[in-house]
């Protein structure tokens, strides 16, 4: 897989990964799921690993995409295939960060927090964390080559179905 | 527990038809709950506990379970495996708070006092009390407070416990069939841990362990097997119940040609898409057959795990009942050392069909989770097993309940329901 | 610790009570044990505290956390407790009353 050529235009700012991260967070809560996989470059690693497990150097993920392809899979199977309560999920994102830059590619960080609402439930924290990011500006908007969600979570309640 | 709750337990009476009704209180009554921890995981059973390679080095310890109870699986300085109670045997605190790491003994939190690896007491401040006064008796004796011990059996890299001292030697206790294929995945080279995956599912353990049991709902309520045709209903598939119910297994042959044949069978699944394709094809295909023999499957070791090889993705699935009306999943990913990075790579890929955000696993928790206040609002319901017949016999068919049939004839026995 | 070190005063150390000192902030507990005078490090090896206000039975010490045990003589450590390492050890020589210490046997 060839990376794609990037648009370096500018340095990437704080106030312009809020705008992703707040696009991004919106995309999720409207389960528009079609359109997650636009937010990736075609290289992109996407994860969702425990915080158990990142912190100990353990690889597995519990959702692992190497590749957009995969990323478009995990939403085709979502979609078409998943069979799952229907649910409102919010995701609340703060404390973005720009981390480290290098070669027009910037590493931030960023808290996230999703409140979940089932049928008969009261809403419940579903999920609480850390983004980690590598950020690239590719045809003059801003995509993940790398987002690696670390959650705190002890164990995932029920289901992980949306992405994070 | 008292004579008088256990004996409330067995006056319930098993539905007449045997097991092909089985009766929805055994998911909700807290006797019944009782009862079956105390005959099953802290009974006459081997409990798995973990992999070796969870506990790599010498002076290293895991946390785990047995039953409700907590556990320290731990390697001593000479590399022996020892698995203690991770209740200390002073007050009865929890001793152990991180998941793994490394350490020389054990000290709990509370009165510091100090267990080597092997659970023996070794010493508890102010034995002998301070200037002449308090400290323990005279006649106290450290050899005999030390922790709770359970016989451990180590096979391959999977590493089990009981506090039984009659059960069978473990060996002779999984039988043959399992550990034919437990070797096949864990004894014969040396394990690499890949990380865990952890799940708290509302639902009483059984319908979890039943669920694995059940080909039957495979196809239809995991409709991404269907979908991209990944399994077949009219595939060859083979379900087989062991030591009269007690374990199974089940495995079928990969026929990586059947993706390209038209099937009557899923065809009747209605919701199959025959024009979507994964794109990844590395997420769903044995693209190295690392066992040479075509084979995939996963078997049910009572009371407490299950253990799947999905293409290249190895995973065992422990069952931990946390209540009568919840269960925690945990989920502990494996390959070997000596992986390269493409099998590695695979196996991560691979990972994504099971566990709490599985394509083939999630729809599992999620019915079980909104099916336990059902069974729990209606306990004299029943429910009905005659797929493939009334017999607990080993069936060549996914559309059959023998496995969840079996599973209720020994239970029954055991429990005298 | 190279010279031997004015630590303590002989008359202040009792038959069967533990003397604890410093020099330098090395902790260093004396023992009189059979008319002899011992000197070992004070701090456990196993966790951090002061062997002193331990058990002090025959040639042996013993340490008020977990029951480790190590020889006043030597320093060295007995098996069966948790620590497994020993203590320092001391030489030991009295003058005028004055008791002195240097690293070593």
């Amino acid at each position: 897989m060839t990376a794609p050529v990037r648009d370096e235009v500018g340095r990437i700012t704080r106030g312009e990964l809020r705008d992703l991260f707040d696009d991004y967070a919106a995309c999720l809560d409207a389960e528009a799921l079609r359109e997650f996989p636009a937010f990736f470059t075609e290289d992109a690693k996407y994860q969702v690993i425990s915080r158990e497990n990142h912190d100990d150097g353990l690889e597995h993920a519990s959702i692992f995409c190497l590749g957009r392809a995969m990323i478009e899979d995990r939403v085709t199977a979502t979609v078409e295939a998943a069979l799952y309560q229907p649910r409102s999920l919010r995701h609340f994102v703060s404390g973005v960060r720009i981390t480290g830059e290098e070669n027009g590619e910037v590493r931030a960080e960023a808290n996230f927090l999703i409140i979940e609402s089932l049928v008969e439930r009261e809403p419940r924290i579903l999920m609480v964390g850390r983004y980690l990011d590598r950020v690239v500006r590719e045809d003059g908007s801003l995509k993940f080559r790398e987002r690696t969600c670390v959650f705190d979570n002890y164990r995932i309640r029920t289901t992980l179905v949306i992405p994070v | 527990m008292s004579d008088t709750t256990l004996r409330n337990a067995t006056d319930r009476v098993w539905p007449e038809d045997g097991v092909t009704r089985v009766p929805a209180w055994i998911y909700s009554d807290p006797e019944i709950y009782a009862k079956e921890l105390k005959v099953f995981h802290y009974g006459k059973t081997w409990n798995f506990v973990g992999l070796d390679c969870e506990v790599p080095e010498p002076n290293s310890f895991k946390r785990s379970w047995v039953g409700e109870r907590p556990v320290i699986i731990t390697r001593d300085a000479e590399g022996e495996i020892h698995v203690v109670e991770n209740r200390c045997a002073h007050r009865g605190s929890l001793l152990c708070w991180k998941n793994r790491g490394q350490a020389k003994d054990i000290t709990c939190p509370y009165h510091h006092w100090t267990y080597n690896l092997s659970g023996d007491l070794m010493g508890l401040p102010f034995l002998r009390g301070v200037q002449g006064k308090g400290g323990m008796p005279r006649d106290f004796d450290k050899s005999k407070n030390g922790l709770t011990k359970l016989r451990v059996a180590v096979r391959g890299g999977s590493i089990w416990a009981t506090y039984s001292d009659e059960v069978a030697p473990l060996e002779e206790y999984l039988g043959p069939e399992i550990l034919m294929r437990l070797d096949r995945l864990v004894s014969r080279r040396p394990l690499r841990l890949l990380g865990y995956s952890r799940q708290i599912v509302e639902s009483n353990w059984k319908l979890y362990w039943e669920n694995s049991r059940d080909p039957y709902h495979a196809t239809l309520m995991h409709p991404f097997l269907s979908t991209f045709g990944i399994l077949r209903t009219d595939g060859d598939y083979h379900s087989v119940p062991l030591q009269e119910g007690r374990h199974e297994y089940t495995y079928s042959q990969y026929d990586p040609e059947l993706k390209n044949k038209t099937s009557e069978a899923s065809k009747q699944i209605k919701s199959i898409h025959s024009d979507l394709e994964v794109k990844d094809k590395e997420v769903v295909s044995s693209v190295v057959d690392e066992f040479k023999d075509g084979m995939m499957g996963a078997f049910q070791v009572f009371p407490t795990i299950l253990v799947q090889q999905y293409f290249n993705c190895l995973v065992v699935r422990h069952v931990i009942p946390k209540g009568v009306g919840a269960h925690e999943l945990s989920w502990t990913y494996f390959g070997y050392a000596d992986d390269d990075e493409t099998i590695n790579r695979l196996r991560l890929k691979q990972s994504n069909l099971v566990g709490p955000a599985g394509f083939v696993s999630l729809e599992d928790s999620e019915v079980l989770s909104l099916m336990q206040p059902v069974v729990e609002s209606c306990p004299d319901s029943v429910q009905v097993l005659e797929m493939g017949g009334h017999g607990t016999e080993a069936q060549s068919t996914m559309m059959t309940e023998t496995l969840i049939r079996a599973f209720y004839d020994f239970y029954r026995r055991e429990m005298g329901l | 610790m190279s010279d031997w070190v004015r630590i303590a005063d002989a008359s202040e150390i009792a038959d069967d009570e533990p003397f604890a000192s410093e020099w330098n902030g090395e902790a260093i507990a004396l023992y009189r044990h059979e008319g002899e005078i011992f000197a070992i490090g004070d701090i456990c090896t196993h966790e951090h505290v002061r062997l002193s206000d331990g058990w002090f039975e025959g040639d042996r010490i013993e340490c008020p956390l977990h029951q480790s045990c190590f020889e006043i003589r030597t320093g060295k450590v007995i098996e069966g407790g948790p620590a497994s390492e020993d203590v320092a050890s001391y030489q030991v020589k009295v003058e005028d009353g004055a008791v002195f210490v240097k690293r070593g046997i």
